[in-house]
């Protein structure tokens, strides 16, 4: 073997199964994707995380060649697939409305794949026999599918998209109609799939609970752009703008400008509070950006039992209480921040109108630049 | 809102009113059909009523006359024709103008409608004069072509109606899956689009064997179509087989309609619940 | 990819897929997608092409009547506007003129009071809980629709006829007198496909409208009425081309004496086989049904006034 280029690239296992480069698609004046860079990696289970219209079914549906870029690559397995049609892609896709044929029973809806593939009527018995064993309904393929539960159609989408070893899956919000029981059911049901199966899965999901309980990845979008690429960890704990940090849940996110004096840093709000923040990078520095603190990091004080001095104390009323179950809900009113913190505490000794004082390690505390654009 | 005393009783009349237009309603269309296939059954050799007596010798002679048995013929024809021209062009073009979304969409959506949009005679004049003028009269299929120009939207709305209920995502689902645009069409699109087609045909056939005014000026006396045959023996009390020929009709309608409305699509076209 | 795929197919694989894969096959050798753009005018061609006919048709209609025509010589005249002056001028014009009235009377009194008719039917198919109720109503509906001019004015013959059914009925009270021949006779019989084409045609606009909190009579009067108006509009415009064109109620139950423009173009055509008379008439008929249609929908679309009832009423 001669030495070229190729050994550049390094090994398969880096190589991404699927990559977008600079892709842009726009309908008329409104791009729906917008300059999207990414590289999924074999095997992982990434999820497109993002409100509706920030534009993540266009990218999945890019990359199965539904939609034609405007601008930009997509490369699959390091092919670009510009000139290849979807039916030629051998890509697994899961549909919003599911998309089962109606008019046929279970089995031919599972059999369709093969037959396109004109695989011979033995091999497909066997094929559909498996896949039904694989997503757990066993002697249903005689049915039609409207006979069929929401679970069970669920499970027959997923075995007809998986019944030709297709190396990529793309599910577009499969899992949106479903109750809460049954997607929970439904999404442990996906992982157990994805650690069984060789195949590499891209979820498209609004719900960012389902984004962490799936993902090995998540990218998350907003506009049309993917604002913040990590582990699930990564996104909720250290979220890289303020539009994520607000999107992964209950977050207080608190406007102001980023200010380093010596070896203190913090971020002083319109008001004039400071929020003191153990990490700032220094691009930030006098520009506008916001502090990040979780519902669930912040300590409720009653007045007078003083906290230690290395946390920021502020101190603020008690605008409401909402009892949650584990957790008791509070909104509290500081002057000075713009707004009312949101508090997830573990003790619902305080009532509304009753004056506290918050406080949180500055450790949790994360700084985000302001959004490229306005409008969240 | 109120429930005063006055709407209560203007509920009630409402209530009456409806009922009162619906039986005269359902009287005028149902008493001449019935009618029709009473006369159908009648004996004797003139039609009169209250009929003589009742007997199917009306259809045996329809069965004899070979009249009547020719313009059955070509009635027939001339519905199969319709369907076919109707089928041909009128599927294509309703797959284009609801999938394709082309330019000029609304204008050939409208252009299409000509046939309906010009009062009958019109119509049936225009092609008059056009085969006059092309030599035409006298054939079977320019009479056919005709009658599909007049009722092609109906064939066209019945299967827009299907092909917008059908999920695009079915055929998007199909190319994933593997089939290019002929199998994605064969397999899924046509399937999924079977009963509009179905009841747009059903319904343009007997469209096509009725059809009155145009065959009335496009047949000649050798190419007479049933509806002009019992047209023309309508100068007098008509011959008991002319009756037993309308009764074919009647029954014919009323099984395809309840065939039609069997369907489900066909109730929802008319009555959607959405 | 599937072309790999292709190489591990099994031989028992059924044979319709070997005639569809020689379509796919074809169609990549005639390189049919290189036409992508244009394929659904290609597809909308021949209903094009089909409908251009009657274009082609009504086109050669106007050339017509724009012409002299000499009925001694069977000749084509000089371009004029003789076969429009003869719609008007004597001897004949008053009949033609009189004929056009009949049927412009009687179309839009059929349409008004098919419309007025329908309405309450198409409620009661909205309304009614009876599934039953509803498919036989829309079946009685249909039928008419579908059996044929021909066959509705043969029933209505053997009812109204000198021994049908209605002179029956009246010898048992001891009176006679048919009214064959009169207009009355023409309106019944163009009633029974009027009002349930109405009825079908104006449900839609009645489906859409919710059933609200208020009483039957002021719904009716503030609500239904005004929301259904661009449906009415739409299914009176229907109807009444439908009526302008008639021929056999006025040919069989006016027994000919009460003509209709159809009957009068097809007695031109029959007796005097002139084709350019019957063009002109018919174009007069297409223009006047024509503007009547498009009145009725500009009277149908202009929603401002609806939108304020339907404030009013909504409360």
């Amino acid at each position: 073997m001669v030495a070229g280029p190729s050994g550049e690239l390094g090994s398969d296992s880096t190589t991404p199964i699927v990559e977008l480069i600079g892709a842009v698609k726009r309908y008329g004046e409104v791009a729906a994707i917008d300059n999207v860079d990414l590289a999924i990696r074999p095997r992982e289970l990434f999820t497109l995380l993002g409100p509706s219209g920030s534009g993540k079914t266009t990218v999945l549906r890019t990359i199965a060649g539904l939609v034609s870029l405007s601008e930009g690559r997509i490369l699959i397995d390091g092919v670009d697939v510009r000139r290849t049609p979807t039916y030629e892609r051998n890509i697994g896709m899961v549909f919003q409305s599911l998309a089962l044929f109606p008019h046929m029973t279970v089995f031919d809806n599972i059999a369709f794949p093969l037959r396109m593939r004109r695989r011979g009527r033995s091999e497909i018995a066997g094929r559909v026999k498996d896949v039904l064993e694989i997503v757990r309904l066993p002697d249903i393929a005689e049915r039609r599918v409207q006979e069929l539960s929401g679970g069970q159609q669920q499970r027959v989408a997923l075995a007809r998209s998986l019944v030709y070893d297709p190396k990529l899956l793309l599910l577009d919000e499969p899992l949106g109609a479903l109750d809460r029981q049954l997607r929970e059911e439904m999404q442990l049901e996906i992982v157990r799939l994805h650690r069984e199966i060789d195949v590499t899965i891209i979820n498209v999901t609004h719900d960012q609970v389902e984004a962490l309980i799936l993902s090995d990845r998540i990218g998350v979008m907003q506009e049309g752009r993917i604002v913040q690429v990590g582990t699930s960890e990564e996104i909720y704990s250290r979220p890289s703008t303020r539009f994520v940090a607000e999107f992964m849940g209950r977050a207080n996110v608190i406007d102001g400008t980023a200010r380093l004096d010596g070896t203190r840093s913090w971020v002083e709000t319109d008001g004039g509070v400071a929020i003191e923040v153990a990490e700032l990078d220094s691009a930030l520095v006098d520009k506008p950006c916001a502090a990040v603190v979780r519902a669930e990091d912040i300590e409720i004080h009653a007045v007078g039992a003083s906290p230690g001095e290395e946390s920021t104390g502020l101190s603020g009323t008690v605008m409401l209480r909402a009892f949650e179950g584990e957790t008791v809900y509070y909104e509290i009113e500081v002057t000075g921040i713009g707004r009312s913190l949101k508090v997830a505490a573990r003790v619902g000794a305080f009532d509304p109108g009753e004056p506290v004082r918050v406080a949180w390690d500055t450790n949790r505390v994360t700084v985000v630049r302001m959004d490229d654009r306005a409008g969240i | 809102m109120r429930n005063g005393g006055p709407d209560e009783s203007g509920a009630k009349l409402v209530g009456r009113m409806v009922r009162f237009a619906l039986g005269v309603v359902l009287a005028l269309v149902v008493v001449p059909m019935v009618i029709v296939v009473v006369a159908s059954v009648s004996a004797g050799s003139r039609l009169t009523f209250p009929p003589q007596g009742f007997s199917l010798s009306p259809y045996a002679t329809l069965l004899e006359s070979t009249v009547i048995r020719a313009a059955l013929g070509r009635s027939l024809i001339v519905g199969l024709m319709v369907v076919a021209i109707g089928l041909a062009v009128g599927v294509p073009a309703t797959i284009a103008l609801v999938r394709y979304r082309p330019r000029f969409r609304i204008g050939f959506g409208v252009y299409l409608l000509l046939g309906v949009a010009t009062p009958l005679i019109a119509t049936a004049f225009a092609f008059l004069v056009l085969y006059t003028r092309a030599g035409v009269l006298g054939s079977l299929w320019p009479i056919a072509l005709a009658i599909t120009v007049a009722n092609l939207p109906f064939l066209m709305f019945s299967v827009a109606s299907a092909l917008t209920n059908l999920d695009t995502s079915l055929e998007e689902a199909a190319a994933t899956l593997g089939a290019e645009s002929v199998q994605t069409f064969l397999f899924v699109t046509l399937p999924g689009m079977m009963p509009g087609i179905l009841s747009g045909t059903i319904m343009i056939f007997v469209l096509g064997i009725s059809e009155f005014l145009i065959s009335l000026l496009l047949t000649t006396i050798d190419s007479q179509t049933l509806p002009i045959a019992i047209f023309a023996s309508l100068r007098g009390p008509p011959p008991p087989e002319f009756a037993a020929a309308a009764g074919i009709y009647v029954v014919l309608a009323s099984l395809v309609v309840i065939t039609l409305t069997s369907f489900k699509t066909t109730e929802q076209f008319f009555y959607r619940n959405d | 990819m599937l072309e790999s795929d292709q190489g591990g197919r099994s031989s028992d694989v059924p044979f319709g897929w070997r005639i569809v894969d020689a379509v796919v096959a074809l169609r990549r050798f005639a390189r049919i997608d290189r036409l992508e753009r244009l394929r659904p005018y290609i597809m909308l061609a021949p209903a094009v092409l089909l409908v251009s006919l009657l274009a082609i048709g009504l086109l050669y209609l106007g050339w017509l009547s724009a012409h002299a025509f000499d009925a001694f010589l069977f000749e084509q005249g000089p371009f004029s506007f003789e076969q429009y002056r003869r719609l008007i001028e004597l001897p004949s014009g008053p009949f033609y003129r009189q004929t056009l009235y009949r049927t412009l009377w009687i179309s839009i009194l059929v349409t008004v009071v098919s419309l007025v008719m329908g309405m309450p039917v198409a409620y009661f198919i909205v309304r009614t809980r009876s599934r039953v109720l509803r498919v036989a109503t829309l079946v009685l509906l249909l039928v008419p629709f579908l059996m044929g001019e021909i066959v509705r004015a043969f029933g209505w013959f053997l009812v109204l006829g000198n021994q049908g059914l209605l002179a029956w009925v009246q010898s048992w009270f001891g009176f006679s007198g048919g009214i064959l021949g009169t207009e009355l006779a023409v309106i019944v019989g163009m009633m029974q496909v009027s009002i349930p084409l109405a009825t079908l045609l104006i449900l839609p606009a009645i489906t859409r409208i919710p059933p609200l909190g208020a009483s039957p009579s002021r719904v009716w009067r503030h609500v239904l009425v005004p929301l259904a108006r661009p449906g009415i509009a739409g299914g009176a415009a229907v109807v009444l081309l439908l009526n302008l064109a008639e021929f056999d109620m006025p040919a069989i139950l006016g027994l000919g004496r009460l003509p209709f423009v159809a009957n009068v173009i097809r007695d031109v055509y029959t007796l005097q086989a002139n084709l350019y008379l019957g063009s002109a008439f018919s174009l007069v008929l297409l223009m006047i049904s024509t503007l009547l249609v498009l009145g009725l929908l500009i009277a149908g679309g202009a929603q401002r006034r609806s939108r304020r009832v339907r404030s009013e009423a909504g409360g």
